[in-house]
């Protein structure tokens, strides 16, 4: 049984953000940027500190290429960031689109929810807390579209490290509703658009709020 | 769904390619049929003998002059096109191809023809390249090993061996089954007709489906959705090494291992790694009502059984249930000394069947139990009649666990597995059993 792959492909990060507004899925705000001089208002506007994340359809892992700048606190820092970016994408032979400025998001718990297809029950949801929790241990919780608020609630108590969400020693608890409500929201999303891969990592998320930080976004 | 009954509850049934040589499935299949005392009416079909098995054998299917409602057929697999068309001419409304050769071999153009068959004439078919289908409460052994014993238990699989040998487990357990389905290549009857089948089959308790993958993932989840009887799993192609074996032994295309746990838990089904814990949430659940709650209450003869019990429901997420402190006052003055008073609740070597059910009565009062774990770690004889009794008496689900009891061991299990009491020969697999199941249950509400 050979089934026809269909080509999918990543939106730029721009396009990601616009899909996940229209369903208020929460975003630091930002800007999407061509030059230099933007990228300095844009940081103004938004307010330091600011992160910058390059914008290219040839760049799939923007940190893996020094492609993400975090913590930029002034101007002179924005404009050192900018160059050092076009410089990378060239030493890499990469063509750019532009840069992304963002609001600072810290201080919080990293999770990373994904959406994807499996062979057997089609699309389904993946959640997890961030970096060694999945990459090491994978400690992650699945649930097949279409699901439920029980659902959500349930596969984020899944997973053995979401103590970490409900207050582990003197940490307090996190926004762990505001988690529930990004994964329906997203599951509708898929439902209703054409979107072959989600991966937001991370998502951060903090006491009062929970932000998606990072996104990529496949289309058929 | 009725449309199976005629499969199952079949009145009259032929076996096309019934031998007298013992060592084809067309003799050891017709003489299980005979030997598990069929409560209908057998045709042998082997054109080249005059008995079979002592039976008259007929020609064809024609050649049979009444109704027949079943046929088995185990001929070679080119042949298979003919007798069908036959089957269908004759009114034949349910066939089981025991037959191999068909896609699985490459032959896809014969399968399409067989399918085709069926199709026009509306006949349900198990098959083909499978080992057969038993159903007890028809007496009705079409395949092998024979098995006769009535059982709670429904098992489809898409490996004969696997519902071979869970169903002569639960028959050397004294536990029985309702069926065996062995699946074969699927090219009719699928796990959802028969998921729908045993969920409204009244000898059904509990289904469990051995499958390397589902025929249609969406409707999997939406028959899961609707079914009302416990479900237990095994659903092997979890590593990359095991999915390869599943595309070549059924042309599988398996999906992702934490997938197929989500889906289990979504859906409250029960997910199983190996065959052991298989088989005993299937025994569990087609022996016991739904677990009210995960409170242990442990009584038991033996000092390290009840150690390993402790260490097993805290690992397993259970819990021991707590005995208020007037209840243990009052027991503590009843009964000797060298007796622990509390949970672990241990009787020592004095125990006895009356000790026991004299316990477990003066626990059942107690409102934080819901179920009791009695451990019998010596050969007590009469235990299987006091735990039945005490069964009547209290509300809590009982699950025994007996171990070290050597041969009066095996004769109390089987009176308390012939009654439809649960007993496991380890704490561990009493305790895994009942976390299994109990995580299912909980999913639902």
């Amino acid at each position: 049984m050979i089934t026809a792959v269909k080509q999918k492909e990543m939106l730029l990060e721009p396009e990601a953000y616009q899909i996940l507004r229209k369903y208020d899925i929460p975003l630091p705000a930002s800007r999407y940027v061509c030059q230099e001089n933007e990228a300095v208002a844009a940081a103004k506007e938004i307010g330091y500190p600011v992160a910058m994340k390059v914008v290219s359809s040839e760049i799939a892992h923007k940190s893996d290429v020094g492609g993400v700048k975090l913590n930029l606190e002034n101007e002179s820092e924005v404009r050192k960031a900018y160059c050092n970016i076009m410089k990378l994408a060239e030493q890499y032979g990469h063509c750019v689109d532009g840069v992304l400025i963002t609001e600072m998001i810290k201080d919080g718990v990293e999770v990373i929810i994904g959406c994807s297809e499996d062979a057997e029950f089609g699309k389904y949801i993946i959640f997890g807390l961030g970096g060694i929790f999945v990459e090491l241990f994978k400690d992650v919780s699945v649930r097949v579209l279409p699901l439920t608020s029980f659902d959500v609630e349930q596969m984020i108590s899944e997973v053995k490290s979401s103590k970490l969400l409900t207050g582990y020693r003197s940490e307090k608890a996190k926004y762990i509703k505001g988690v529930v409500d990004i994964i329906l929201k997203l599951s509708k999303l898929i439902e209703e658009e054409n979107i072959a891969e989600v991966d937001l990592n991370p998502v951060i998320v903090r006491e009062d709020d929970v932000y998606v930080v990072d996104a990529r976004v496949f289309v058929y | 769904m009725s449309q199976l009954s005629c499969l199952f509850e079949a009145k009259s049934l032929a076996v096309v390619g019934a031998s007298n040589n013992p060592s084809k499935y067309g003799n050891i299949v017709l003489s299980n049929i005979l030997e598990g005392g069929y409560k209908g009416v057998v045709y042998p079909v082997n054109p080249k003998e005059a008995l079979v098995l002592g039976l008259k054998s007929y020609p064809s299917l024609s050649d049979i002059p009444d109704d027949v409602e079943l046929a088995v057929i185990i001929v070679k697999n080119h042949m298979v096109p003919d007798v069908m068309e036959e089957a269908g001419k004759k009114g034949v409304k349910s066939a089981i191809i025991i037959s191999g050769g068909f896609s699985e071999a490459g032959e896809k153009a014969l399968q399409e023809k067989v399918v085709e068959i069926i199709k026009k004439y509306k006949i349900r078919m198990v098959g083909p390249n499978c080992q057969g289908v038993n159903y007890t409460p028809n007496k009705m052994c079409a395949t092998w090993p024979l098995i006769k014993q009535e059982g709670k238990m429904a098992i489809i699989s898409q490996s004969g061996s696997v519902g071979a040998e869970l169903g002569k487990q639960a028959e050397n357990e004294g536990i029985g089954v309702s069926a065996i389905v062995s699946l074969g290549n699927k090219a009719d009857v699928n796990e959802l007709d028969l998921l729908e089948y045993f969920d409204q089959d009244k000898n059904t308790g509990a289904i469990a489906l051995y499958l390397e993958a589902v025929s249609n993932g969406k409707a999997f989840l939406n028959m899961a959705a609707r079914l009302k009887k416990p479900v237990v799993i095994l659903k092997p192609g979890k590593t990359e090494a095991g999915q390869k074996a599943a595309n070549t032994h059924t042309n599988s295309i398996t999906g992702k291992r934490e997938v197929f746990e989500g889906v289990c838990r979504q859906y409250g089904l029960i997910n199983t790694d190996n065959l052991g814990e298989f088989y005993d949430c299937a025994k569990l659940l087609s022996m016991t009502k739904k677990l009210r709650g995960k409170k242990i209450q442990l009584v038991s003869s033996s000092g390290g059984g009840a150690v390993l019990a402790c260490d097993a429901i805290v690992e397993e997420n259970m819990e021991l249930a707590m005995i208020s402190e007037d209840r243990c006052r009052k027991l503590k003055a009843k009964y000797p000394q060298h007796f622990t008073v509390g949970n672990p609740f241990d009787l020592t070597g004095d125990a006895n069947p009356a000790l026991y059910k004299e316990i477990m009565l003066e626990l059942s009062k107690e409102e934080g139990i819901d179920v009791f774990m009695p451990i019998v770690g010596d050969p007590i004889r009469g235990v299987a009649e006091a735990f039945l009794e005490v069964r009547e008496l209290i509300d809590q689900e009982i699950v025994v666990c007996f171990f070290g009891g050597a041969e009066v061991q095996v004769e109390e299990t089987m009176k308390m597995h012939k009654q439809g009491l649960p007993v496991f020969p380890s704490p561990y697999r009493a305790v895994k059993a009942i976390a299994q199941t109990f995580q299912k249950k909980s999913s639902i509400n």
